[in-house]
């Protein structure tokens, strides 16, 4: 060890400790430890764990968690998990030990949200979890603070969007696919809705698919394979929104040019819309999903109790194509802000004339999980069993009639 | 009085330099570094050093200790294993499949999994004599693939509190159990790869495999050893991984085998192998969790969190390398 390498250490150290200081909490710095009461500080933030923002899907979702959490009074905290499961397990109870209560969580897939909502019900923190979640764990098996599950239709969106793409070529052709990542929960259901689909279609041809792992890259691979394999086709149904652009770029290559479909909703995509080089896409929202399920975990936390078949919701999405996408655009990007009145979602706020602003209806797990095989010695809670049918209509009933302002209906 | 003072400062000043010029400075610095990260965090929060993030702290890191002894054993040799994410995750998953039917005795089955495929890059890497990052990248892709198809792509989420107690339920106190098995494989390990035979050939190949096997030591031997070994480790990180989340899922390992590898390094042995050693591994692994978590805490934005690991990371490893003991830099 030279003396050399003590000063370039402590050079270092002189670089490092602000940079740690001061690149999160400056204004925390400085005070008493007794001043900084930590569990009531991090009580007034909402924590929004999700993937990442490396995503027009995930920069919207962090959008609107943002904004609601905002309107709600509480401090946005996302963190973001890169894919990685473990991660974010180990950030939420990080957060959990700093004394986060109010948690609005996407796992990349449904590995970790078992381990999550125990590790919630046991230091009672409320959560709402979207999207993933593993077959057949139904919030009521874990405990009053696993509020509420929300999915959007995957499976309604896999259909609708394959009989729009089939009505296009005239209900006849050759129609390739491409998935996301196999295994994956949207993924499936996606898929099953696309073949109850082609099931009504019997002049459509399914030549193949091929997962293209939610991304264009890996998608654009497989559309060039394609392209050799079939090089007669007449349509291609993306998976998502990244999958249709990565099938997009490759056609265009290869001077091909059919109708393309996509999921997700993304801005980017809504430009190719608007070109004419893709035919349509089902925008699932992510904006108004992640602060809508802000609000129920605040709710949920402020008094709210759900009843059980409100504790899993499904939310619709809206077909996007050249008629309508300049609406679309100038709703959820001409302004600096969502169109949505977060506070107007609430159920503690506002009791009586709450608004959900989009189309929302419970889900019986029964149905929804019908196709997964139930885990070893699985039991649905009680819950599901004499009543849940009347509550379930009763809760159906209730939010078609608080579904008010229809910002997300193209005729409004 | 004065004087006496001044005198003895220098004295003090004298030795620190003394002590420092042996060169075993080189063996401290990366705990200065971690605790000066653990310093500033508190500074910035000082939930940072509660009992209850303490105890956060300890179980996040236990499963990248795991990986990360488990990557040292080939580091040391002078190869490389790039399958210790796959290899954990497919052990994880094989375990989840077995457990609804003999419940926690499928850690076992986890380990056996875990020694197949560390046994497996040892003799092929042997055999074949082909270099140990061809061979494990080759074998990762099998063990990515067969996760993939015995999960079907899917996590496989399991009931068993008995399982799920392996790492969550707690012997001492608030302290998960994952941290007591954790920690007693890596101080069986360290002590394997610090006072053994088997250790010191481990070192003795890194620095120079051709004078090690003119000495007369099997070295393929000991690199079949150190790959099982390495297996084993991973066998009962998946177990761990698995207990702690009670499922398994083929996209667990995303960033273990890069993180494993960084700890490695920021513990001070070198992907060049020869110098370093199993007990220095865990002081990158605190490293690395120390980061993770702190920067959580301390409320860091996400896009600022990456560049400060960079920063951190590359610096740790700039500072604490003993490069006067590597000969070559590839």
């Amino acid at each position: 060890m030279n003396i050399k390498r003590i000063f370039l250490f402590a050079g270092v150290l002189c670089i490092i400790t602000p940079l740690v200081l001061f690149a999160g909490g400056t204004k925390k710095t400085g005070k008493k430890a007794e001043e900084v009461t930590g569990k009531g500080e991090y009580a007034n933030k909402i924590l929004h764990p999700y993937t990442t923002l490396e995503n027009e899907y995930f920069k919207m979702w962090g959008q609107g968690a943002k904004e609601a959490t905002e309107a709600l009074g509480y401090e946005d905290l996302p963190v973001l998990n890169e894919g990685d499961t473990d991660k974010q397990v180990s950030q939420i109870e990080t957060m959990v030990s700093a004394g986060v209560k109010i948690i609005d969580n996407v796992s990349p897939d449904s590995s970790n949200i078992a381990s999550i909502a125990k590790l919630c019900q046991k230091n009672q923190v409320y959560l709402v979890n979207n999207h993933e979640d593993p077959d057949w764990l139904t919030p009521p098996a874990i405990g009053d603070y696993f509020a509420v599950q929300t999915f959007a239709d995957n499976y309604g969106y896999g259909y609708q969007m394959a009989k729009l793409l089939f009505d296009k070529i005239g209900g006849k052709g050759k129609v390739l696919h491409i998935s996301g990542w196999p295994g994956n929960l949207p993924d499936k259901f996606r898929t099953m809705g696309l073949k109850k689909a082609l099931k009504e279609y019997p002049g459509i041809e399914l030549l193949a698919s091929q997962p293209g792992k939610w991304n264009r890259v890996d998608a654009r691979k497989v559309m060039e394979d394609f392209i050799v394999a079939y090089p007669e086709f007449d349509a291609v149904f993306g998976q998502n929104d990244d999958v249709a652009i990565g099938a997009m770029t490759a056609c265009e290559e290869a001077g091909i040019h059919v109708p393309i479909t996509g999921i997700d909703g993304n801005k980017e995509t809504m430009e190719y819309i608007k070109e004419g080089r893709i035919y349509a896409v089902m925008s699932q929202h992510p904006g108004w999903h992640s602060g809508w399920s802000t609000v129920m975990a605040y709710d949920a936390a402020h008094g709210w109790k759900p009843s059980i078949a409100e504790r899993i919701l499904q939310f619709d999405g809206t077909i996007i194509t050249k008629d309508n996408v300049d609406w679309y655009y100038n709703l959820m990007w001409g302004k600096d802000k969502l169109p949505f009145d977060w506070k107007k979602m609430s159920r503690v706020l506002h009791p009586d004339d709450w608004d959900v602003q989009n189309r929302v209806k419970p889900l019986d797990p029964r149905d929804f999980f019908a196709d997964m095989p139930k885990p070893e010695g699985f039991t649905l809670p009680k819950g599901y069993g004499e009543g849940y049918k009347e509550d379930y209509d009763r809760v159906k009933k209730m939010y078609e009639e608080h579904y008010k302002s229809k910002a997300l209906q193209p005729s409004s | 009085m004065k004087s006496n003072k001044k005198m003895y400062i220098k004295e003090i000043i004298g030795n620190i330099l003394i002590f420092l010029r042996r060169r075993r400075a080189v063996d401290i610095l990366p705990y200065i570094m971690l605790v000066i990260l653990i310093l500033s965090f508190y500074t910035v929060t000082p939930i940072f050093l509660s009992y209850d993030n303490i105890l956060v702290l300890l179980a996040q890191g236990m499963v990248l200790l795991l990986v990360g002894t488990a990557s040292t054993f080939p580091i040391l040799m002078g190869s490389i294993d790039l399958s210790v994410a796959a290899n954990t995750t497919l052990a994880g998953i094989v375990a989840a499949l077995f457990i609804p039917y003999i419940g926690v005795y499928a850690a076992f089955v986890a380990i056996v999994v875990g020694i197949g495929f560390g046994l497996l890059n040892g003799v092929v890497s042997v055999y074949f004599k082909l270099p140990s990052f061809i061979i494990t990248l080759g074998t990762m892709s099998i063990m990515d693939g067969t996760g993939l198809l015995l999960s079907g792509g899917s996590p496989i989420w399991f009931q068993n509190d008995s399982f799920a107690w392996i790492s969550k339920g707690s012997i001492f106190g608030g302290l998960q159990n994952i941290v007591i098995w954790s920690v007693l494989a890596y101080i069986f390990f360290s002590f394997i790869g610090s006072y053994t035979r088997f250790g010191r050939y481990l070192v003795a190949i890194g620095g120079g495999e051709k004078i090690t096997k003119l000495t007369g030591i099997n070295v393929e031997k000991y690199r079949i050893i150190a790959f099982t070994c390495a297996g084993l480790l991973c066998g009962i990180a998946g177990v761990l991984q698995i207990s702690r989340v009670e499922s398994a899922s083929p996209h667990f390992g995303a960033n273990l085998l890069m993180d494993a590898i960084a700890a490695v390094v920021i513990g001070g042995t070198p992907v060049s192998g020869g110098v370093g050693g199993i007990h220095k591994t865990f002081i990158g692994v605190f490293v690395i969790t120390v980061l993770s978590n702190g920067l959580d805490i301390s409320l860091v934005h996400p896009y600022y969190q990456l560049i400060i690991k960079g920063v951190v990371v590359l610096l740790s490893v700039v500072l604490t390398l003993d490069r006067s003991k590597i000969s070559l830099v590839k």
